[in-house]
């Protein structure tokens, strides 16, 4: 049997690439104890804290995401956050794998994350990797459901995740994490925050390395065994930048870049570990995004008009040891480039007492270069909304939205936004809001393009949605408030693209289904303060439905089953204690059943079994003066789960964290 | 102050709640369910090997009793709780003993052909399609990726050699003491994949190759010993489709057949029990009879599959049978026929049924 030589190149040393030597954060911390005195504390736009879990204005659903969940995760990735945190589904394939996001039922490439207001999905997939987006690049985050997203971009059918970076007032000057888990994880987070005057500049640094080697049972073998995962190393070193300068009191200028290095070898599924040759699969992939921001804000009227460039290489590589002759060979060498320059303009204006206008223009052009098509492909597309939003006797509020796309030297069909937001009660703030929608999304450029299978003929998916819910929020005594809501959508595609398999030996991009989405969301949150103790509760449940209703999947019998990887049931939630310094959270995660084909099956494997994840963690923060020093532990999965998000992916059982992070004001 | 410590009690009564409730709902843990009862010997029948779809892990083995008409769905994974793996290949039945191969996981599972319960298994194979005894103890393993054919020692399951034939290897077909091996994939290759390379079977030694069209697919001895050579033409059809006649002693082509259109793409040559008709799918199933003048494809059983993938012919009374791909996504089925094309049975089978085993 001939064996390999080594690719050294792929293989990471995470305890060489982890850590932060200590000497080099206190030679950093002398220096910012001399900087803190020479700049003074002036903020130049408060961040709105918004501790609530579910924020309804009087239409439209939106969920943020706490400030305290946010700063709890600040080690972690999008996926991790959203996971543990909301109720969308993330479909994951491993720790440190892919992580994609199904929003109400739909595709992942149906929800698009935005960075300060531009769209991080693929060009090419459409989709994004939530696992390479760390929660430190950004400082909000909010879900936009269904047809509220539409005023931010359009296409996102599910709804979109809307990610931003601001001028914090009350972060840290400095604030600095090291974390060391199992596997051999290492995770250095710096931020360091600096103002003078009109300006300020906020720098962000992640350099997260793990060789990712954690034990799991395989039952995919013969014999079932214990084995360590191999060849799943992960590396991702990344910096943003953000400066930011106050022009006068009504206008202020930013730029923020975020520029970010990812490399993960990919693992083999659990039944292919015994494959011969030595086989090394990676992926990394380089992004610079980069915006450019001015906004200016007085009495009535706010203009926010920005531009951007996201640059983004991605290399997927896979070789194995064939030859006699003991060389590598290289099966798969894919190089893809990614350019997408964007400009954003928007005005709103407050005419008279509940009455709010708002315009806006988008400008996009994206850019492809890969050995995957035949040549260069590129897409320019514009957009044009207004928005009427108008509240009559405080009680009833009309939100009117229509966007116009021009993509491809073609217009879009006309997309409007109507919802209505009407308060139940006029001593109680129970509301109930309704809304319908069209939405459309274009395909992406690897449906169109790819060599072979893509589809110069697609046309755009369309959608059409239904929205509608209960919202109610009190506050009792003792600083006990609740926040309680249910909400139901109905959303149909058509058009909608899948892969299937053509008369040749390829597969080919095909608008086919008629996807039919409806289900309930439903979500309460707790939170109060006795004395010292301060606490919360939040749970969350959705129920999805999504099927294929076309004529095609009438006929062939498969109508009415669910699509594959979208759960029926999901759900979460925490309990989180503060006392006096102390503080502890558990987090449940539950994953329903999961379909993994269309087949009618009821049964494993068609079928993989739902489960239910414990994160807890306990903490204790010490501060003096303006110094602070919070000492973490993390044990995740709690009870020692085996279980499956993706079929025959390994995950891994009860594993530990540990995090010190100092910080100073 | 009395209503302060009705107020922590409540709080309290509600905590300890909450983490009773949670308590619960993580006390629950899933496994496997349990195997469905199997019959202890399996009645005459067909192995019908699911590929399953790339890197999914879901390929399944299916088992059909043809006088019982009864299917067993999942075969593999019900009789030893472990799922096929990844794309499974091929079927080889030799013996007591079926073999077969699964492609992207690089191993071949060999089980005992009455009961479909793993034996043993074949393990250091980068990317195997097919096996074939060239002796009682020994094998050849064809490979998609690696350019060399594995000689697998049959007693002791090891690989126990390599020809190196320079570029990959899918069917094989052995007359005497040579293999004819098909370069059907140009994966990892630089050179036209339109080579039957001859191999000697005592020397395990490339010795000769013989040029045909473009992406060979598949491969038939007729009665006069002639080797049959079907080639789609490749997979963004590079050019026409062809069918080859070679003498294997003297390893010259004797006959070729271009196809009228660039655009098919005809797959799975097989032939019956007599050796003196061939059959093929190219959108539907076609047939053409041996003759000396040269073969004329004939229409043959039309309209049944969704998605023809594969064709196999019982080599015991001239049974067809065909697989139906469906979408790639869904259960495929396999349309039993008897020689005269008229259906028989339809059999519900995995995701991508794509080859069959013969099993008395």
């Amino acid at each position: 049997m001939i064996r390999a030589k080594r690719n050294t190149a792929s293989r990471l040393n995470p305890q060489q690439a982890g850590a932060v030597p200590l000497s080099l954060l206190l030679m950093l911390f002398a220096k910012l104890l001399s900087a803190q005195m020479s700049f003074d504390t002036l903020q130049l736009r408060e961040m709105e804290i918004i501790s609530i879990q579910t924020m309804q204005n009087r239409t439209v659903k939106t969920t943020t995401i706490d400030s305290l969940t946010k700063s709890d995760y600040s080690q972690y990735n999008l996926s991790e956050l959203l996971a543990d945190n909301s109720v969308i589904f993330i479909k994951t394939y491993g720790r440190g794998g892919l992580a994609t996001v199904s929003f109400r039922g739909t595709a992942a490439s149906h929800t698009q994350v935005l960075w300060n207001g531009f769209p991080l999905n693929s060009s090419m997939l459409g989709q994004t990797d939530l696992s390479q987006i760390p929660v430190a690049f950004f400082d909000r985050a909010g879900l936009f459901y269904g047809g509220s997203s539409l005023e931010s971009i359009p296409g996102a059918l599910g709804g979109s995740i809307e990610l931003g970076t601001e001028d914090m007032a009350n972060d840290p000057l400095l604030d600095i994490t090291q974390q060391i888990g199992s596997f051999d994880t290492y995770l250095t987070t710096a931020a360091l925050n600096l103002r003078a005057g009109r300006f300020v500049s906020a720098t962000r640094f992640v350099l997260q390395a793990s060789k990712n080697d954690f034990s799991y049972y395989n039952n995919a073998v013969i014999p079932a065994q214990w084995m360590k995962q191999a060849k799943a190393e992960v590396r991702n070193t990344g910096f943003s930048q953000r400066f930011a300068y106050r022009l006068s009191d009504a206008q202020q200028i930013s730029f923020t870049s975020w520029n970010q290095w990812n490399k993960r070898n990919i693992p083999a599924t659990m039944t292919n570990v015994l494959q011969g040759g030595d086989p090394l699969e990676y992926q990394q992939n380089f992004a610079s995004r980069n915006v450019l921001e001015w906004n200016y804000n007085k009495a009535e009227t706010r203009v926010m008009a920005s531009a951007a460039w996201f640059h983004e290489t991605l290399n997927y590589f896979l070789e194995t040891s064939g030859s006699a002759d003991d060389t590598r060979d290289t099966l798969i060498n894919s190089n893809n480039i990614t350019d997408g320059i964007f400009v954003k303009i928007k005005m709103n204006r407050e005419f008279g007492q509940g009455f709010l206008f708002t315009a806006g223009l988008d400008l996009r052009h994206e850019r492809v270069r890969t050995n995957n098509y035949a040549t260069a492909k590129g897409r320019n597309s514009a957009g044009l909304f207004v928005r009427l939003e108008k509240t009559f006797w405080q009680r009833l509020s009309l939100d009117f939205l229509l966007r116009q796309e021009y993509a491809g030297q073609a217009f879009l069909r006309p997309m409007p936004y109507l919802g209505a937001g009407l308060r139940l009660l006029r001593n109680s703030d129970l509301y109930f809001r309704a809304s319908l929608s069209q939405n459309d999304h274009l395909p992406s450029l690897n449906d169109l393009y790819w060599v072979p299978g893509g589809n110069e003929n697609l046309e755009t998916e369309q959608s059409f949605q239904l929205d509608g819910g209960l919202a109610y929020s009190h506050a009792f005594p003792f600083s006990l408030s609740l926040q309680a809501d249910l909400s139901f959508f109905s959303s149909k595609v058509k058009n909608w693209i899948l892969w299937k398999p053509g008369d040749f030996q390829y597969w080919t991009a095909e608008n086919v289904a008629q996807v039919y989405a409806r289900g309930l969301e439903a979500s309460l949150y707790l939170k109060g303060k006795l004395n010292k103790l301060s606490w919360a509760l939040r749970a969350g449940y959705n129920f999805t439905r999504t099927t294929d209703e076309s004529t095609e999947a009438v006929e062939k019998g498969y109508a009415g089953e669910q699509l594959i990887y979208v759960p029926q049931h999901n759900g979460n939630g925490f309990a989180w204690l503060s006392y006096s310094g102390f503080s502890f959270r558990w987090n449940l995660s539950y994953t329903g059943e999961r379909k993994t084909t269309m087949n009618p099956g009821e049964t494993f494997p068609d079928l993989l079994p739902a489960y239910l994840i414990s994160n807890v963690s306990l903490g204790k923060t010490w501060e003096i003066l303006k110094f602070g020093i919070e000492l973490k532990g993390r044990v995740n999965n709690l009870f020692d789960l085996q279980y499956q998000s993706v079929l025959w992916r390994a995950t891994p059982g009860r594993n530990y964290e540990l995090s010190l992070r100092f910080f100073m004001r | 102050m009395l209503r302060n410590k009705n107020e922590n009690n409540k709080m309290r009564k509600f905590f300890a709640f909450t983490l009773f409730l949670l308590t619960l709902l993580t006390a629950c843990k899933d496994d496997n369910p349990p195997p469905d009862p199997i019959p202890d010997v399996l009645g005459k029948g067909i192995y019908i090997v699911n590929e399953g779809n790339f890197n999914s892990a879901n390929a399944s083995l299916t088992y059909y009793q043809t006088g019982a008409k009864e299917t067993i769905q999942q075969l593999f994974f019900k009789q030893n709780n472990t799922p096929l793996g990844d794309v499974a290949q091929s079927i080889t039945i030799h013996g007591e003993k079926a073999y077969i191969v699964v492609n992207n996981s690089g191993v071949v599972y060999v089980i005992d052909r009455r009961t479909g319960k793993f034996e043993d298994k074949i393990t250091g194979l980068v990317s195997p399609r097919h096996l074939l005894f060239v002796s009682e103890q020994k094998a050849y393993i064809s490979d998609l990726s690696s350019p060399e054919l594995s000689v697998v020692d049959m007693e002791s399951l090891t690989v126990s050699g390599k020809i190196d034939l320079g570029r990959s290897s899918e069917e094989m077909v052995k007359t005497g003491n040579k293999v004819f091996v098909a370069n059907w994939s140009a994966l990892n290759q630089i050179v036209p994949n339109n080579l039957i390379m001859v191999v000697n079977s005592e020397e395990d030694r490339l010795i000769d190759s013989i040029t045909v069209g473009i992406e060979p697919n598949s491969m038939c001895l007729d009665k006069d010993g002639k080797l049959w050579v079907l080639c789609s033409g490749g997979f963004d059809n590079q050019e026409k489709p062809s069918l080859w006649q070679i003498d294997p002693l003297f390893r010259k082509v004797i006959y070729t057949m271009k196809f009228p259109e660039i655009n098919s793409s005809p797959t799975s040559l097989v032939i019956n029990k007599k050796g003196d008709v061939l059959y093929f799918i190219d959108r539907i199933i076609y047939r053409a009879a041996i003759n000396t003048t040269g073969i004329i494809p004939e229409p043959f059983i039309q309209s049944y599959a969704e998605l023809p993938y594969q064709l196999a012919i019982d080599p015991r009374n001239d049974e067809i049978y065909l697989c139906d791909a469906l979408d790639y996504t869904r259960n495929g089925f396999v349309y039993r026929f008897n020689p005269q094309g008229k259906i028989m049975d339809t059999i519900q089978a995995g995701i991508i049924p794509g080859a069959i085993g013969f099993n008395d």
